[in-house]
């Protein structure tokens, strides 16, 4: 996972927090975004462009002249109006798209007329796009266009390979958001391999191979709801996340800079000191959650927990990553009938209770 | 909290554990699928009280929310439509939020949402804290004898669809199959080589429609060079056949027949150029 490591000098928790305050407040991001529904559309030429060396595509028919394929003469210059319905000409040779528009989510435009987005004649773009696939999607989808201009963490499926297109079909799917397939099977399709490295210069995980090793899986990994902590069309946070977490591994505790955890979680599961429902990390009514985070250099989440997958369950990680040099340190957890331990090396070994509701512990 | 509530907490603890719930069970974290539920009388957001659960209906769904949560306010978003789609059908629909939250912050929530089903208060997280619920939205779905069948937190993606899938099944209008794919749904792709040479055939014979052999020839030779297809040899042969070239549209027919023995135009070529 990420290569945060755990640093012996007291005073280097000072770091990542200077570089939080530099980088200004990071943003949640809203689950829907601004889309323009009409005024827009339309704007892209549907007449043939002159001739040029940027006018690489050109449609077939069109090409060699047979403009009575989808026209009523075959004549360039005047070859009159188009002898059908847009679509219905188009379909006449691309009859899989009757097949691909029956699909249950449709896009607006595709529906209207292939020419919202396509130029019949010749194009710069491939697929005879009206313009660059980023540039005409953004067109009406400005709230993603504003997240990709203003991210200060970029994703390179938006600027890569098939764009847009990579994740989602610009015609019809089986997936709401025009999905392709589910985030999670989209999103292995890159990271599945080893030696990608993040915009920050740190390696990112093979998800198929932590996935394989690491049977207990977080729930939005279970649903495959990759998008439930990362947002992929570029955000404020490291690695993409929807809301603020801590970058380092020790944080002073507020509730704000774990906005990402607690976007699902009760923030009460850390927050308060005492509890006897809310969780099963404590001894009697003594909320180790809040013994673990509530100090000046505050275990983050990922002291104990595997984000994506663990061995463990509670998604609690077998070693942490210790010094410069990443030492594996073990977190021996081991679960009890009434709770469960911890031994060294993060501390010595201590139990806890939460079958009682006193804790045997002395409150500090 | 207040020891009437941690009381309470801790009944309900004990109820649902006198229903056997097991520890270490998925789904919720103290409760398994197909485990028997308590079922609790709760107070009910503005007034009053109702179960958590059904004793009549087939489907009992409930689902733990809170306010200042974006997800909560889609989640129930969401349940509302369902609502309304089933309505008349033996399904009931509840929300259960903690009474940590100040009331008017819940009702915004829910007016905001259109949610118009019973909002339960649960005193001191106690159902939250012995069902191990850990996050917010998440969906239970009891049946008739209040086991708990489905265990379905939010999602961003096809959340709708999951939750009336869910639903479907247990009112025995979908089948398991049915659910795999919602769960699973099919890759929605575009292009394919088959559907590329389907293009050039079609392209063949609008071009042959209006008389123009030499192009006709050209697109469905390159139709065929993707994938050969019965119809696409049975247009070539026809092609030459109309040129009076039978020698050379013979086989082409022979061919379209090997792959498909009732192709029309290859059956008709054939008779044409045995006359």
């Amino acid at each position: 996972m990420d290569s945060m490591t755990m640093r012996p000098m007291r005073s280097t928790w000072l770091l990542p927090l200077a570089a939080m305050l530099l980088a200004g407040p990071a943003s949640a991001a809203p689950l829907k975004t601004e889309v323009i529904k009409k005024a827009t559309r339309r704007g892209f030429a549907v007449a043939p462009l002159p001739p040029g060396p940027n006018v690489k595509w050109s449609h077939s028919p069109f090409e060699a002249g047979d403009c009575s394929i989808c026209h009523d003469r075959n004549d360039r210059a005047n070859p009159g109006p188009i002898s059908m319905g847009i679509n219905e000409t188009c379909y006449g040779c691309h009859e899989e798209f009757q097949a691909i528009m029956a699909r249950k989510y449709k896009h607006v435009p595709a529906v209207e007329t292939c020419t919202n987005c396509h130029n019949p004649h010749n194009s710069t773009e491939r697929k005879l796009l009206g313009a660059e696939m980023v540039e005409m999607c953004t067109n009406c989808h400005k709230g993603i266009k504003d997240q990709i201009v203003n991210a200060k963490v970029r994703h390179d499926a938006i600027t890569t390979g098939e764009k847009c297109s990579n994740c989602h079909n610009p015609h019809a799917a089986n997936i709401e958001k025009l999905l392709i397939q589910l985030p999670f099977d989209l999103c292995v399709t890159c990271h599945s391999k080893d030696g990608m490295i993040a915009g920050d210069g740190k390696p990112m995980t093979n998800f198929k191979a932590w996935l394989t090793d690491n049977k207990v899986w977080h729930e939005p990994v279970k649903a495959k709801d990759c998008s439930a902590c990362h947002r992929t069309h570029g955000g404020n946070n490291f690695r993409l996340l929807v809301a603020p977490y801590p970058a380092a591994f020790y944080a002073p505790y507020e509730n704000k800079a774990y906005a990402l955890c607690y976007g699902c979680h009760n923030d009460k599961v850390v927050s308060v000191p005492e509890t006897t429902t809310l969780t099963g990390f404590r001894d009697g009514s003594r909320n180790l959650h809040y013994v673990h985070v509530h100090k000046e250099r505050g275990r983050t989440c990922r002291a104990c927990h595997e984000v994506h997958a663990s061995k463990q369950d509670h998604h609690i990680r077998e070693e942490v990553p210790y010094g410069p040099k990443a030492w594996k340190l073990k977190i021996n957890y081991t679960r009890l009938p009434n709770g469960g331990s911890c031994a060294k090396t993060c501390h010595e070994t201590k139990a806890y209770n939460n079958k009682t509701l006193t804790s045997s512990a002395p409150k500090k | 909290m207040s020891s009437a509530r941690q009381l309470f907490a801790w009944w309900m603890a004990g109820a649902l554990a006198g229903a056997g719930l097991p520890v270490v069970a998925r789904a919720f974290s103290n409760v398994a699928i197909g485990d028997r539920l308590a079922n609790p009388r709760l107070p009910r957001l503005g007034g009053g009280a109702a179960e958590l659960l059904s004793g009549s209906a087939t489907v009992s769904l409930f689902v733990f929310f809170r306010p200042e949560q974006d997800r909560s306010l889609e989640a129930l978003k969401t349940l509302a439509r369902l609502q309304q789609e089933f309505a008349g059908k033996p399904v009931r629909v509840v929300a259960v939020v903690s009474d940590g939250w100040p009331e008017e912050a819940v009702q915004a929530l829910v007016r905001e949402a259109g949610f118009g089903a019973p909002v339960l208060v649960d005193a001191g997280d106690a159902l939250y804290g012995a069902l191990g619920v850990r996050l917010h939205p998440v969906v239970g779905l009891c049946d008739r004898q209040q086991r708990l069948a489905a265990y379905e937190p939010f999602r961003q993606v096809n959340f709708a669809e999951i939750i009336r899938g869910r639903i479907r099944v247990m009112l025995g209008e979908a089948t398991a199959a049915e659910m795999a794919r919602v769960l699973e749904p099919e890759k929605a792709t575009t292009g394919s080589p088959a559907a590329e040479a389907r293009r050039y055939f079609n392209l063949a014979r609008m071009l042959w429609t209006r008389k123009n052999a030499g192009k006709a020839l050209e697109a469905v030779k390159r139709s065929l060079a993707i994938a050969p297809t019965a119809p696409a040899w049975a247009l070539q042969g026809q092609i030459l056949a109309a040129g009076g070239d039978c020698r050379a549209a013979t086989p082409l027919f022979e061919q379209a027949l090997k792959i498909d023995p009732t192709e029309p135009v290859a059956i008709e070529g054939l008779k044409g150029c045995a006359r």
